[in-house]
């Protein structure tokens, strides 16, 4: 039967991409124009479009005012022999009627390129998959006749996260992006770069130096610095909103670390691009905001920043564009040289390449745009003529209040020579004015253009600078000391500085100094307030410090004196068994030092000697910790005759939690002495909880007699029944199916339900074992959905006890409702689809969707967020995943199953691992901790989290109307 | 035929041993030569000088390369340990393994190895697990009973942004993770060819990596180092460009079969998104065979 869908709907596929080709948006401009709603004061205007260009990835325009563009149209995948063929454009306004009139090609044997830069000698850099190359039009007749590889070994594992946006950042440094699925290896004049995940690299044409900026965000896909040269990057596939990203930092998805930064905005969609605005055309109550694209749900967003201790806060404002056109797909952004704003448009129904076939023929390969938005009524930027206007007239540029101007000048800076532009900006720093406001943004741009020009004087200016009386100035300078050869002790000052930016900069650049001098002058930052920004970077020092501060401390040659904070800090921040026996001196000395971060360490990688220092605190933190180290390590404190004292100690507390976990803890200890204790907490009604944990303590300790007692009492309360149930069958599972047939009998929770039905799946020999014990047995029908359920997503058939499950719950066989024959119609019928009736489908307990999926914040985290999924699906992917959810499966919601080396099975999604345990999500949203020493077999199904059949209590009106629903998410319209 | 190469192979490292130079290398019928290491192989597909020079001498034999060169990388094979066994990065030393794997495959009877540019960054203290990786790497290759030619890095260059003493110190250390490459080969019995010795400059794109000039004069010095026979096309002729320009484009092809971009999506992580995907790559074995043919056939017309 599954053979025969399968093969129906493989052909059937086919006629869904043909029907669905006639649903494909008309192409016309001036259709999509119509549907955009702007902010109010300003317009839209359509700047070019196909023939003029074709699938814009980056668009950057040089300093004649040309945009040069960076286009595919073999995106995603080159096809078999086909010889490379997608191209570097520029297109240019030459009447200024503000549209482009004119396209040249001025390269076109790329492959995927994911950004383009001018040069300012004609030529370009070019994101080129594994290559950052240069072109250059050495003849001067428009289009590239050489091509250098200045960097390559960039990986191309995913072609929309290899290599992408290049762009200037404030101090000269070209910056650039990849994506979670790229591993970089690339060799440079200082040594092999290696970056595996996203991250943004910054690279110095000059001197050649590649450098990691910033690691993580799961597809950076934009990053801009304000003016004084803080930085933001958003994330294509990320849903943080804006990120606000400093040197070492890292971010979500980063791979190998465990602790990240969190984005500004959690919650908020995709965003592809980013620019802030500045410059006098647009008004000035949107100067500094940040707009992003909002891709899939075809918006342009406007975000403000606030400063906030060393980071920020950005808010979301209104939008600044609103599209209903599902081809509209903002990919780029960027302030023109007039002061409008750019949007580069890719224009296609289907975003990514994830999901969607490499070649399904509704991929759009031709179309693309270029639109412009200005304020109505308000002048003009004028263009500047770079190219032929005086260095000191490039200085007074840096006095501009636009972005693109400064930068632009700065790099013109470049064409010039040296030592002229060097004094002539010592000349033009002492014609400013010490009473301007804005006297210290223009001296740091004179220190940005040092760099830019590669001048030694750099070094020079900025130790002026880090005292500038503006602390953003201030922060700056400090930063230009990131490369540079600097005795960690000059940092002192700014370490201790009153502005918390300032702090967080010298911190990470005392990262950079290799001293254990360093380390302990960064920790000085502890001395002043902290914040989450300034904490992750000391931490991050720390760990970057560790063999020089850490073996100086042993040797004795670094004290920390009175600051035992300082030393508390930098210890837990490495996480080092070595760490661990000067952690422990302090605690020991003064348990107010036992904070939750050392006992949690303590309990990861403590050894035997080390947790008897957690055996007196009695908090609950250090409870939780012996029950990890027990169980997830097998580790026990060695002062092997208190345990039973200190375990009777914490089992009459009075924190219900601590006794419930000492319960537990009796058990992994095997303290069969404190028998007694458990069984009358076991049956003490006045606490589910530590009924629940006396059950556990007496399965781990092999003790059924009392748990069977209780499953079996029809006094008890059900929760109590289901607790000692499920702990027996941990312990032993022939023993608990008979009651749990019983208890399935019962009006159970959906909690409780699954619960048991879990307890017996995860163990070898239990399905079988429920299947016999269900036999001339009846159970609810609830139960029965719920368990089947289970049994769908634990990796194995199971058929007996499906068939037990049938007979038992009295179920109808599986419906025939849902046949190819429908499939083939649903899509022609969607138009007749309610999207509020949907809704309300999709919210019934049967089909369990908000079990697993988020919309708009609400629901189970265990499938993925369909908050925009009709934003970005296509609607025969949302009927093919609600039908056969194996078929393809999103990224990170493949199941995995682990089984131990005791037959025992759990299977879930991973969420993390560390070097003890492996935590899983389960089907039921719990989470599963498997210790590492226990696995035997670790093996990824290719089934779907989600059960499929969910759909097949559905009648056709109502999958059209679920489809409908799901089509909605995330259009906003 | 086996035995004839063990024989041949013996008979070879004895002479070796006995004159303390190498014998005239040539390349015989039926040899597959792969071309493993660091950017240095990499970056030279894109000109195609080594190979073309080694397939003048022999134009009538039946020779097929194929180059394993992947940036980064080094005798531990630490940037191929990408993941391609259901996790998006493998542990580093998976990639070793990965190398080899590959290498097996091809079943090469000759490997030229590029190592020892990303390995000098760890300066002294890295020339032992240097001299140790290598020997790891050569023992698993003696399993497979190929001749093994080993390559020197070439230098740095001055005047792409980086001063000339750090330069030079970078240059010293090159020198020195050369001569563990020419003491391994010498204890191996197995040839090296010192590229750190040029009259002039190599001309470089970067600093470090060659432009195609530089290629050209590599070639060169291999021919000279190796004692290889006259070519028997003239490597300055129209004909040897178009014979470089068909091996340039039959070696991009088989890059495309052997790392195909949206690796994730074919053989990694995201495997699960896509079907099609996953057919593409052994799509280009047709043409891989079509193009070798070409080169075979220039080769053998135009000598």
């Amino acid at each position: 039967m599954n053979r025969c869908l399968l093969a129906l709907l493989l052909t059937s596929s086919v006629l869904l991409g043909q029907q669905n080709l006639t649903e494909i948006p008309p192409q016309d401009p001036a259709i999509e124009q119509a549907s955009f709603k702007v902010a109010k004061g300003f317009e839209v205007n359509l700047w070019a479009a196909d023939p003029l260009l074709a699938k814009p990835t980056q668009i950057s325009f040089d300093h004649e005012g040309r945009l040069w563009v960076a286009s595919s149209e073999t995106y995603p995948q080159l096809n078999v022999n086909q010889e490379p063929n997608d191209r570097i454009l520029i297109l240019e306004d030459t009447d200024q009627d503000g549209s482009a009139d004119k396209s040249s090609v001025f390269y076109d044997k790329l492959v995927i390129p994911g950004g383009v830069l001018p040069d300012g000698q004609g030529g370009a850099y070019v994101a080129h998959a594994e290559e950052l190359i240069q072109l250059n039009d050495t003849d001067h007749d428009g289009s590239a006749d050489s091509k250098t590889v200045l960097l390559s070994g960039f990986g191309t594992e995913d072609t929309h996260h290899t290599l992408h946006r290049l762009s200037w950042g404030p101090g000269g440094l070209l910056y650039m992006l990849q994506g979670y699925y790229i591993g970089t290896h690339v060799e440079t004049l200082y040594g092999p770069r290696r970056l595996n995940g996203g991250g943004l690299w910054s690279y110095d044409t000059q001197t050649r130096r590649l450098e990691i900026y910033s690691r993580g965000l799961v597809n950076p896909w934009g990053v801009a610095f304000d003016r004084w040269g803080q930085s933001f990057q958003t994330d294509g596939a990320g849903g943080e909103g804006i990120n606000y990203t400093f040197p070492d930092s890292v971010f979500k998805a980063s791979p190998h670390e465990h602790r990240t930064l969190t984005g500004l905005n959690p919650g908020r969609p995709k965003l592809c691009g980013i620019e802030i605005i500045s410059g006098d055309h647009f008004p000035a109550p949107w100067h500094g905001s940040v707009l992003a694209n909002d891709f899939r749900a075809n918006n342009i967003d406007r975000y403000s920043l606030e400063e906030s201790a060393s980071g920020f806060l950005s808010h979301l404002e209104d939008d600044l564009l609103q599209s209903t056109h599902v081809s509209f797909r903002p990919i780029d952004i960027t302030m023109g040289p007039d002061g409008a704003v750019y949007i580069a448009d890719w224009y296609s129904p289907i975003i990514q390449h994830g999901e969607v076939d490499f070649r399904d023929e509704r991929r759009d390969q031709v179309h693309g745009r270029i639109w412009r938005i200005t304020a109505k009524n308000r002048p003009l930027c004028q263009p500047v003529d770079y190219g032929s206007i005086s260095v000191e007239q490039l200085l007074e540029c840096l006095k501009s209040t636009a972005d693109w101007v400064r930068s632009q000048a700065k790099q013109a800076l470049k064409r010039h020579d040296q030592s002229n532009v060097e004094t002539a900006i010592r000349t033009w720093l002492a014609t400013l004015d010490p009473l301007d406001p804005r006297h210290e943004h223009y001296r740091l741009e004179a220190l940005w253009s040092y760099q830019t020009i590669c001048s030694a004087e750099a070094a020079d200016f900025a130790n002026v600078m880090r005292r500038s009386p503006e602390p953003r100035a201030r922060a700056a300078a400090v930063r230009a000391f990131y490369h540079s050869q600097v005795e960690a002790g000059m940092l002192e000052e700014s370490v201790n500085d009153p502005h918390p930016r300032v702090r967080r900069e010298a911190v990470t650049v005392l990262g950079q100094k290799g001293s254990a001098e360093a380390a302990r002058i960064a920790l000085q930052a502890l001395n002043h307030p902290m914040d989450i920004f300034l904490d992750f970077a000391l931490w991050r020092t720390c760990r970057l410090l560790e063999p020089h501060w850490l073996a100086a401390f042993n040797e004795k040659g670094l004290t920390f004196k009175d600051n035992v904070d300082h030393l508390a800090f930098a210890l837990k921040a490495i996480e080092k068994p070595e760490a661990l026996a000067p952690l422990i001196v302090l605690v020991e000395n003064d348990p107010e030092h036992a904070d939750p971060a050392i006992v949690r360490l303590i309990s990861k990688i403590g050894s035997s000697k080390d947790l008897n220092a957690l055996l007196s605190l009695n908090t609950l933190d250090a409870v939780l910790a012996l029950v990890e180290a027990a169980r997830d390590r097998g580790v026990l404190p060695a002062q092997t005759s208190r345990l039973s004292s200190a375990c009777l100690t914490l089992l009459r507390a009075n924190d219900p939690m601590i006794v419930a976990a000492a319960c537990r803890l009796a058990g992994h200890w095997k303290r069969n002495d404190l028998q007694a204790e458990l069984e009358f907490r076991l049956t003490d009604p006045k606490s589910p909880v530590i009924q629940e944990a006396a059950a556990q303590g007496l399965a781990i300790l092999g003790l059924g007699t009392p748990l069977i007692h209780l499953t079996n009492d029809d006094s008890a309360t059900l929760a109590s029944r289901v607790a000692a149930a499920s702990a027996l069958a941990q312990m032993d599972v022939a023993a608990s199916v008979e009651p749990i047939t019983n208890l399935l009998a019962e009006p159970l929770e959906e909690d409780a339900i699954n619960t048991l039905v879990t307890s017996v799946l995860t163990k070898k020999g239990g399905a079988e074992a429920l299947a016999q014990a269900l036999t001339d047995q009846t159970v609810t029908k609830k139960a029965t959905v719920l368990a089947m359920r289970l049994v769908e997503t634990s990796g194995s058939p199971h058929t007996s006890l499906v068939r037990a499950l049938t007979i038992a719950g009295n179920l109808q066989s599986l419906s025939e409702e849902l046949t190819p024959r429908m499939l083939s119609s649903l899509l022609g019928k969607l138009d007749s689809g309610n999207a509020s009736r949907g809704k309300l489908i999709y919210h019934r307990d049967q089909l369990a969707c908000v079990t697993c999926h988020v919309i708009d914040g609400e629901g189970g985290i265990i499938g993925p967020d369909l908050s925009s999924i009709g934003a970005s699906a296509p609607v025969d992917y949302l009927i093919e995943s609600l039908i056969m959810p194996s078929k393809k499966i999103k990224e990170g919601y493949r199941m995995t199953l682990l089984t131990k080396k005791n037959g025992d099975v759990f299977s879930g999604a991973i969420v993390s691992e560390d070097q003890n345990v492996v935590r899983l999500r389960t089907i039921t949203g719990q989470e599963a901790r498997v210790p590492k020493s226990t696995i035997k077999t670790r093996h990824t199904s290719p089934v779907s989290l989600m059960p499929s059949g969910l759909t097949e209590s559905l009648k056709e009106d109502e999958v059209i109307d679920l489809v409908a629903y799901l089509a909605s998410l995330g259009k906003q319209k | 035929m086996q035995r004839f190469h063990v024989l041949s192979f013996l008979l070879c490292a004895l002479l070796i041993g006995a004159h303390g130079g190498p014998e005239p290398f040539d390349l015989r019928e039926g040899d597959r030569v792969v071309f493993l290491g660091n950017a240095f192989f990499e970056r030279a597909l894109d000109h195609g000088y080594m190979e073309t020079a080694l397939a003048l001498r022999w134009p009538e034999r039946n020779v097929t390369f194929r180059n394993l060169g992947w940036d980064g990388d080094t005798v531990y094979g630490h940037a191929r340990a990408g993941g391609r066994r259901r996790t998006v990065f493998g542990d580093p030393e998976e990639g070793f393994a990965r190398m080899m794997g590959e290498v097996r495959l091809l079943e090469p009877s000759v490997i030229f190895l590029a190592y020892g540019l990303n390995e000098s960054f760890d300066d002294d203290a890295g020339l032992t697990p240097f001299r140790e990786g290598l020997r790891r790497l050569l023992k698993e290759i003696a399993s497979i009973r190929t001749r093994v030619i080993l390559l020197s890095p070439t230098l740095f260059q001055e005047g792409f942004g980086a001063d000339s003493t750090y330069i030079a110190q970078r240059n010293e250390m090159l020198t020195r993770y050369s001569q563990v490459i020419a003491e391994a080969a010498a204890s191996e019995k197995q040839v090296y060819v010192d590229l750190t010795t040029f009259d002039q400059p190599l001309p470089s794109e970067n600093g470090l990596h060659l432009a195609g000039p530089g290629y050209r004069l590599v070639a060169e010095r291999l021919t000279q180092q190796l004692k290889l026979p006259p070519a028997k096309i003239d490597p300055n002729s129209e004909d040897a460009t178009a014979i470089r320009a068909a091996i340039v484009r039959k070696n991009r092809l088989y890059f495309h079969r052997w790392r195909p971009r949206n690796d994730a999506f074919v053989f990694g992580e995201r495997k699960d998104e896509q079907k099609i995907a996953q057919t593409e790559p052994a799509q280009f074995e047709p043409f891989i065979a079509k193009q070798e043919a070409v080169v075979r056939q220039l080769l053998q017309t135009k000598s």
